[in-house]
């Protein structure tokens, strides 16, 4: 039978999870690298995006969204270094998702960073931050057509 | 039982002081808003109140530290956009510099608009942030970086890093570690390049410098993509932190402050009960020894 653990968070009230919802950054996030464990939240039923949600810190969640919603042609290559560090071949089921900025009261003005993706090997639960050095792969990319030439 | 003057006196004081005290209670709540000023009044509420205005300020000190973390990587991440642009731009003049078929003269207007590229990035390394600070110096960030002597770049500032306090106990360098390095070593690409297109060496322009150009591309992408991750992450984590500023400082008055209505329908109530005590306690000690003798 599987424990759950119960932890308080400020999105959510209190969620419980097994070891098995737990994604590991063993280095956790770009700039937060105390923050190593996640699970992901959905959004709501039927919708692309989930909330990256730190087990380490209950008031960081990060919402994130699988960047096929909202891009048909993104399939960046990753850097050696990421695939040595979680362990991915071909045959790996991989979970990428990118980080959604949503500005406040407008959510058409919603950017997705595809510079900086979040990669899950979904067998190990192991995951890392990437940054990217592909110059098609945007920081601020705008969702949204009639946004793009507001986003820098 | 028989009930003494003395004691009916007693009785008429303490009623009158219980009921003056209410009602300075309930004035004292109009006036200044608040359900109690003295812990000891509502040790429960108050000890809650202390501990959210304790977390609300260190949320509102954390939330000075994300604006200073903005201020680096904005600068940063608007000063590497630029390069890029540049760096780009030169990539494609020595491409087409090193085609043949170009002759001296347009590769010297090439060269010309290196020199420009040169001048653009010295002024771009130089940037400085909301406080006057050089954002690419480390911590001599008061000491101008980047000083250009045509051919060279010299580096005056460090490499140590600025730390800034992004959530409790945790860290985060919000300048470009090696930017003397780095951006000393676009200059000395583009110097190259220009030397090259000066002198018309394709061979060189065509299996070395188009190759430098586009390492220094890379280096650039890299740091728009690192930069551009961490203040995505420090703007999340900055809205997290003032609606829980929001959140906490809603809870402090709901357990703190009187609702201003009620309070002076309390006031007015306590009014009454206090002059009606007043009434009784003169009518009641208005009796004399005439009273008696009926």
């Amino acid at each position: 039978m599987t424990t759950m653990t119960a932890f308080d968070t400020a999105r959510f009230g209190t969620i419980q999870f097994g070891p098995e919802d737990i994604v590991t950054f063993e280095e956790g996030l770009i700039g937060l690298s105390d923050l190593k464990a996640f699970v992901l939240i959905q959004h709501k039923e039927d919708s692309p995006f989930r909330w990256l949600q730190s087990l380490d810190e209950g008031n960081i969640a990060f919402l994130v969204v699988d960047p096929a919603a909202y891009t048909s042609n993104y399939n960046p290559e990753m850097p050696e270094s990421a695939t040595t560090a979680l362990n991915l071949s071909e045959e790996t089921p991989i979970l990428v998702y990118t980080v959604c900025t949503i500005p406040n009261g407008n959510p058409r003005g919603m950017t997705l960073n595809l510079a900086g993706p979040v990669v899950i090997n979904a067998e190990s639960r192991r995951a890392r931050q990437v940054v990217l050095e592909d110059e098609s792969c945007p920081v601020r990319f705008a969702v949204f057509d009639d946004q793009k030439s507001q986003v820098a | 039982m028989r009930v003494s003057t003395q004691q009916q006196f007693d009785f008429y004081m303490s009623q009158i002081e219980a009921a003056h005290s209410r009602y300075l209670d309930a004035q004292r709540q109009v006036i200044t808003g608040k359900k109690f000023e003295l812990a000891s009044e509502d040790p429960g509420h108050a000890h809650f109140v202390i501990s959210a205005n304790t977390i609300k300020a260190r949320t509102e000190q954390l939330d000075r530290n994300l604006r200073g973390a903005k201020d680096y990587l904005s600068n940063t991440e608007a000063s590497f956009d630029e390069m890029n642009s540049m760096v780009s731009h030169a990539y494609t003049l020595a491409v087409n510099g090193a085609n043949s078929t170009n002759d001296q003269a347009a590769r010297d207007a090439m060269a010309s608009e290196i020199s420009e590229t040169q001048r653009r990035l010295v002024f771009l390394a130089n940037t400085t942030g909301a406080s006057g600070q050089y954002v690419f110096a480390g911590q001599k960030s008061d000491v101008k970086p980047f000083v250009e002597t045509p051919p060279t770049l010299t580096f005056n500032g460090d490499d140590n890093p600025i730390n800034v306090e992004v959530r409790p106990n945790e860290t985060m360098r919000v300048n470009l570690q090696g930017a003397g390095t780095m951006i000393s070593t676009v200059y000395a690409t583009l110097e190259t390049l220009k030397n090259d297109l000066l002198s018309g060496d394709v061979s060189k322009i065509s299996t070395q410098d188009i190759k430098a150009v586009q390492d220094q591309l890379a280096q650039i992408n890299a740091v728009q993509g690192d930069t551009g991750t961490k203040l995505q992450t420090v703007t999340a984590l900055s809205d997290q932190n003032l609606k829980r500023i929001d959140d906490l400082t809603k809870q402090v008055s709901d357990a703190q402050d009187v609702d201003l209505t009620q309070a002076v329908i309390n006031m007015q109530s306590a009014q009454t009960a206090y002059q009606a005590a007043l009434q009784v306690t003169s009518r009641g000690q208005s009796l004399s020894l005439m009273d008696f003798l009926r």
